[in-house]
C-alpha cells in the first residue's frame, strides 16, 4: 500500500482526536457541570419564565376545556380538533420518553388502538371495546385495520392478488382497470381537498406585468389536461380552495370567480403587453420551476405546449430536488412560474387563502413584514377580505367574500395559476362497505365489512410510519392512525368536512366568539393493547382506578405540543390562532 | 496473516473517518434542511427545532460531537436509557457492574421514536438477508452456466447461455420485478406478491429465527430478481476464465496422463479457473446488499436500501452518516473476505 496514504490518513485521524480531545468532552467533568448549572441559573434571573396560565387553554374542571383564540373565526373549533391538541397520556410520556408510542407504550382512547407495528412494514390497529361510540364516532364495526407502507404499483399487485381489500390506482394502470370488466366493477371516484396550481414570481420580469400572468393563466386549458394527460378524478378548478370547504365558493354558487381558460383573451392580453414594450413572443425568456417528479414534467410538458399553441412562447422547464425546490421558491430567487400544491390542514377556505397567499404565507414568503419570495404578491384589498371572511360566521357571505378574493388574487392579479382540484381514483373489494375521507383520512369506526374475521388491509404509501405522537406529527400516515386512536374534541365529517363533536359532545361560543367551552365526553377511558392477554385493556393508575380521559388530558396535550423542547412542527398553527401561545412557545423553559 | 489483519485493521478506521468527514461535509453543504416541509414552517419555529437536535453548533463542533458519539467508547456504570433516542448505543455490554456503550449514531429525523442504532438493527438484517439469498441464487445459476459454456465452447448450449447471462445483465428490477410478480403472485397465485417472511429479533442479529416455506416464499421472488444481474456477471467470468484454464499446459497434461474428463474439469481446471469468480464476490456482495433500493421498494420489503436513498431526500443527517459508515463497513469487509479466500485457494499468494 502506497505510503504517502497512509501518512494523509494518520494525518487526518490525528487531527480527529486532537480535535475531539481538545472541546468539551462528551461526558463534561464535574467542574464544568458546576459551571453550567450556574449559567443556567443567571439566566433564569434575567429572563422572564414561561408561564402556562397565560396560554388560552384552561381546565376549567374534569370534563370542561376552555380556549381562547386570537380571532373570532367559524374555524377555531376545526382547529381545536386538529391533531396537535388530542389527549395524550402524561404519565405514559413520562415513563416512556421518545418512544411513548411504540406497541406495548403506548396508550390510546379513540376507537382503535395500536396493536402491532413493525417499522418500514405494517402496523395494526385493533379495535377498542372500551369506545362505546359517539353519534358522530361509533363503535367500529370491524375489529382490526392493517396498514402496509407499500408503493401504490405493488399495492395494486397485492390488491388484485386478492391480499389487499383497497388500493389507490396509479395513472399508469389507469386505462387498464377503467377497461377491466371485474376491476371497473370496483372503481370509484372521489374527491379529496388538495389543490394543484402554478405560482408566478410577480418580481421577476415579464411576469411583474399582470397581463403577461393573466395571458398565461389564462391560456391553461385545464380540462384538456385532464382527459388527455391525468386521466383521472381531477376537477379543472378555477381558484384554489376546494369547493366543498367550509366558506370555498362552489361551481354552483359562483361559476364565473377565479380564472378559467380563454384562448382568445389570453392572446389579446399577451399582445397588448409585447404591442406596448415593442417585444415580440419570441423575446420572452421565462422558466417554468417544478419539483422533480414524472407527473409534474408530464404536467409541465402539456402546459408547455399550451401555451406554445396558443400564445406562441416557448418556456424552459427546469426541475430541482424537492429540498432545494423548497428553499429556491422561498426565497427571492424564484423562477418566475413554479409548481405548488396544497392538501388541508382543517377543512376551512382559511387555510387555503389566508395561509397559503396573504402577505406571509405559505407560498408568498416575507421578511420582516415585506414580500421577500415565492409570489412576491400584495394586495391590501385581499388581506383585508381574508380578515373580514375569517371573522364572517354566515357561510353564504363568506363563500362571496373569498370569492370576490378569488377574483383578485387569480383574476385581476394573477398571481397564481389554479390548475386542478385532486381527485382520488380507488379500488375497494365489493364485501367492504366504505365511506370515502375527503380530507385524505379515512374514517374506519364507519367501515364494515362481510369478511371473516373483520381485517381490512389498507395500503397507507412506501415508508415507515415518521411518528405516532400526536404533537409531532406532520404527515398523512401519521395523521391518519392518531385520528383513530387520539380523537380531538371535534372533528370534520370525512364527507361533508362539517365539524362535528368528537370526544367533546358539545360547546359554547362566547358572544365575542373568542372564548370556546368544550364539554368532554365522560367515562372514555384509556386503553392499551395487552400482547400476552391478546386483547385491549383499560389502563389503570397507581391506586388500581382506571384512567378516565379528562380536560387535564387535552391540557397536557395543547401544552406539549408548544413547549420549545418538544419540537413540535404544527406548534405555529396554535400560534396563530390560540391566545398567548406564540409568547409561550418561543419562551425558555 | 495477523499483522496484514492488523493493518487492515486500521487500514479500515482510517477509510471510515475519511468517508465520515466527505459525507458530513457534502450533505451539508446541499441546500435544505431536515425541517424544510411543503408546510413551510416559520423560521424562528423551525430554529427552535433546529435547536432540539442541536443543529445550530457550528458545523465543526457538530462533526467533532459524531465523531466522539460514533467511535470513542463510554465506560459507565449507568444502564443504557431506553427512554430517549438521541443517545442510543449500538452496542451496550455489561461486564460486572460497568456497562460498555459504544457507536451512538443519534437519533433519526424522520423516524421520531426511532435512533439510527435501532434502524440499523431492525432494517439491515432484512437487507443483508435479502442480499445473502440473492447472491447464492446468482452463484447457484451463474456458475454452472458459465462451466458448461467454457466445456461446450462454441456450441449451442454456449450460445444459449451466454444469450440469457446478456438478457440478465440488461435487465433491469423494475422491469424483472413487476413481471414476476404478476405472473406469480397474481395470475397463477403461488407466491405472496409483496412482503416479508421475518420478524425481529433476528438470530446473530442477521438471520431470521425460522427458515420455513412461510419465509421463503417471500424471498424467493426479490432474491432471484436482485441476483439475476449478478448470476450474468459470474457466468460470463466464469466462462472467460475457465476457458483461459482449458488451454493451459497443466490441463493438457492432466488429458495427457489418461484422466477422465470430469476429473481434469473439476479437480485441475476449476480449482484456478474459480479464483477470478471468488474475486468478484466481494464487490458483488457489497453491490448487491447496497443497492437494493428497487427491489425493496417493489416488493415492500423492510430494508436499509429505502432509507440509504430517503435519508438523502429527507436531509436526515444521522441515518445519511449511520446508513453510509455501514455500508462502507460492508464493503471493507467483503475485500477482506476476498483477500483472504485468496490466500487459501491459491497457495503461491501470501498476505503480508
Amino acid at each position: 500500500m502506497n505510503k504517502k496514504f497512509y501518512v494523509i490518513m494518520f494525518a487526518v485521524l490525528a487531527f480527529a482526536m486532537i480535535f475531539s480531545a481538545c472541546g468539551p468532552a462528551a461526558a463534561p467533568e464535574v467542574e464544568e457541570v458546576v459551571e453550567e448549572v450556574e449559567e443556567v441559573e443567571e439566566v433564569e434571573e434575567v429572563a422572564e419564565p414561561r408561564d402556562e396560565t397565560k396560554v388560552g387553554v384552561k381546565v376549567i374542571d374534569s370534563q370542561t376545556l376552555e380556549l381562547t383564540f386570537l380571532k373570532p373565526g367559524l374555524f377555531n373549533a376545526s382547529v381545536a380538533g386538529m391533531w396537535m391538541g388530542y389527549a395524550q397520556p402524561s404519565w405514559a410520556i413520562e415513563e416512556h420518553g421518545d418512544r411513548w408510542f411504540e406497541p406495548g407504550n403506548v396508550e390510546t382512547y379513540g376507537p382503535f388502538t395500536l396493536k402491532d407495528w413493525i417499522h418500514d412494514y405494517d402496523a395494526t390497529l385493533i379495535k377498542n371495546p372500551f369506545w362505546v361510540g359517539t353519534e358522530y364516532s361509533p363503535a367500529p364495526a370491524l375489529d382490526e385495520v392493517n396498514f402496509r407502507f407499500l408503493d401504490p404499483i405493488p399495492a395494486l399487485s397485492e390488491y388484485e392478488a386478492g391480499i389487499m381489500d383497497v388500493a389507490a390506482v396509479p395513472a399508469e394502470d389507469m386505462d387498464r382497470v377503467k377497461t377491466d370488466p371485474v376491476l371497473s366493477a370496483e372503481y370509484v371516484e372521489s374527491g379529496v381537498f388538495c389543490s394543484y396550481y402554478y405560482g408566478f414570481n410577480t418580481a421577476a420580469p415579464p411576469m411583474d406585468d399582470v397581463r403577461v400572468r393573466r395571458a398565461f393563466s389564462l391560456a391553461i386549458d385545464r380540462a384538456g389536461l385532464i382527459d388527455n394527460v391525468l386521466k383521472g378524478a381531477q376537477t379543472p378548478a378555477r381558484w384554489v380552495a376546494n369547493p366543498g370547504l367550509a366558506g370555498a365558493p362552489t361551481m354552483e354558487t359562483h361559476p364565473e370567480a377565479g380564472i378559467g381558460y380563454d384562448p382568445v383573451a389570453a392572446v389579446a392580453e399577451l399582445q397588448a403587453y409585447l404591442d406596448e414594450t415593442g417585444q415580440t413572443a419570441a423575446d420572452l425568456d421565462i422558466t417554468l420551476l417544478h419539483n422533480e417528479s414524472s407527473q409534474h414534467a408530464l404536467i409541465a410538458e402539456a402546459i408547455q405546449a399550451m401555451w406554445k399553441d396558443t400564445l406562441g412562447v416557448e418556456i424552459k422547464i427546469a426541475a430541482q430536488e424537492w429540498k432545494v425546490y423548497l428553499e429556491l421558491t422561498s426565497s427571492p430567487d424564484t423562477p418566475q412560474i413554479f409548481r405548488l400544491g396544497w392538501c388541508l390542514d382543517y377543512p376551512d377556505a382559511n387555510n387555503f387563502t389566508h395561509e397559503l397567499f396573504a402577505l406571509c404565507g405559505n407560498s408568498n414568503a416575507c421578511d420582516e413584514g415585506e414580500v421577500y419570495g415565492g409570489i412576491q404578491w400584495f394586495n391590501q384589498e385581499y388581506e383585508d377580505l381574508m380578515d373580514q371572511a375569517a371573522a364572517e360566521t354566515d357561510n353564504a357571505v363568506r363563500q362571496d367574500l373569498y370569492a370576490e378574493a378569488a377574483d383578485i388574487i387569480y383574476g385581476t392579479d394573477a398571481a397564481v395559476a389554479p390548475i386542478y382540484w385532486y381527485g382520488r381514483q380507488t379500488l375497494t373489494k365489493p364485501y367492504i362497505t366504505r365511506t370515502f375521507g375527503v380530507g385524505g383520512h379515512e374514517y374506519f369506526d364507519k367501515w364494515d365489512t362481510t369478511k371473516d374475521p373483520k381485517v381490512v388491509t389498507f395500503a397507507l404509501g412506501y415508508g415507515d410510519i415518521p411518528t405516532l405522537d400526536p404533537s409531532m406529527a406532520e404527515d398523512t400516515s401519521s395523521i391518519q392512525l392518531d385520528l383513530l386512536m387520539f380523537p380531538g374534541v371535534t372533528r370534520a365529517n370525512e364527507e361533508t368536512s362539517v365539524v362535528e363533536p368528537a370526544m367533546a359532545e358539545s360547546w359554547d361560543v362566547s358572544e365575542d366568539g373568542l372564548v370556546y367551552t368544550f364539554h368532554i365526553k365522560e367515562g372514555v377511558s384509556w386503553v392499551k393493547y395487552d400482547e400476552v392477554l391478546d386483547a385491549v385493556v383499560e389502563v389503570t393508575d397507581e391506586e388500581g382506578n382506571v384512567r378516565y380521559v379528562t380536560a387535564d388530558d387535552f391540557y397536557y396535550g395543547f401544552i406539549r405540543t408548544l413547549k420549545k423542547e418538544t419540537g413540535s412542527p404544527y406548534a405555529y398553527v396554535l400560534d396563530m390562532v390560540l391566545a398567548g401561545a406564540e409568547d409561550f412557545h418561543y419562551a425558555d423553559e | 496473516m495477523g499483522r496484514f489483519l492488523v493493518k487492515r485493521l486500521i487500514h479500515m478506521v482510517m477509510v471510515l473517518l475519511a468517508v465520515s468527514a466527505i459525507t458530513f461535509l457534502l450533505m451539508h453543504a446541499i441546500p435544505g434542511g431536515p425541517f424544510d416541509t411543503e408546510k413551510r414552517i416559520p423560521e424562528a419555529q423551525k430554529e427552535l427545532i433546529e435547536e432540539v437536535y442541536h443543529l445550530n453548533d457550528p458545523l465543526i463542533i457538530q462533526y467533532r460531537d459524531y465523531i466522539v458519539n460514533v467511535f470513542v467508547p463510554k465506560i459507565t456504570s449507568e444502564p443504557p436509557d431506553e427512554t430517549t433516542v438521541m443517545v442510543d448505543y449500538l452496542i451496550n455490554i455489561k461486564v460486572g457492574s460497568v456497562w460498555f456503550k459504544w457507536m451512538n449514531f443519534g437519533p433519526s429525523y424522520t423516524s421520531r421514536s426511532r435512533s439510527v442504532s435501532d434502524i440499523m438493527k431492525e432494517q439491515f438484517p432484512v437487507s443483508l438477508q435479502l442480499g445473502i439469498m440473492a447472491l447464492i441464487i446468482s452463484a447457484v445459476i451463474g456458475i454452472p452456466l458459465g462451466i458448461a459454456s467454457a466445456i461446450k465452447h462454441n456450441s449451442v448450449i454456449d450460445y444459449v447461455s451466454m444469450t440469457i447471462a446478456i438478457v440478465g445483465v440488461s435487465v433491469p428490477v423494475i422491469v424483472i420485478g413487476p413481471i414476476m410478480m404478476r405472473i406469480f403472485g397474481i395470475s397463477l397465485k403461488w407466491l405472496p406478491p409483496t412482503g416479508w417472511g421475518a420478524r425481529p429479533p433476528y438470530i446473530l442479529g442477521i438471520f431470521p429465527s425460522k427458515l420455513d416455506w412461510n419465509y421463503f416464499k417471500y424471498i424467493i421472488m426479490p432474491a432471484l430478481a436482485l441476483g439475476t444481474g449478478s448470476s450474468a456477471i459470474i457466468a460470463r467470468l466464469t466462462r472467460a476464465s475457465l476457458l483461459q484454464v482449458l488451454g493451459e499446459d497443466y490441463i493438457r497434461t492432466a488429458r495427457a496422463k489418461g484422466l477422465r474428463e470430469s476429473m481434469v474439469i473439476v479437480r485441475h481446471a476449476m480449482k484456478n479457473g474459480l479464483i477470478p469468480v471468488v474475486t468478484i464476490f466481494g464487490p458483488l456482495f457489497a453491490a448487491i446488499v447496497t443497492g437494493s433500493f428497487v427491489t425493496e421498494t417493489i416488493f415492500g420489503i423492510p430494508g436499509l436500501g429505502a432509507y440509504f436513498v430517503s435519508s438523502i431526500g429527507n436531509r436526515d443527517y444521522p441515518v445519511i452518516m449511520g446508513t453510509i459508515l455501514l455500508y462502507v463497513l460492508v464493503l471493507v469487509f467483503s475485500n477482506l473476505f476476498v483477500d483472504l479466500s485468496y490466500a487459501i485457494l491459491d497457495p503461491r499468494i501470501r498476505l503480508k
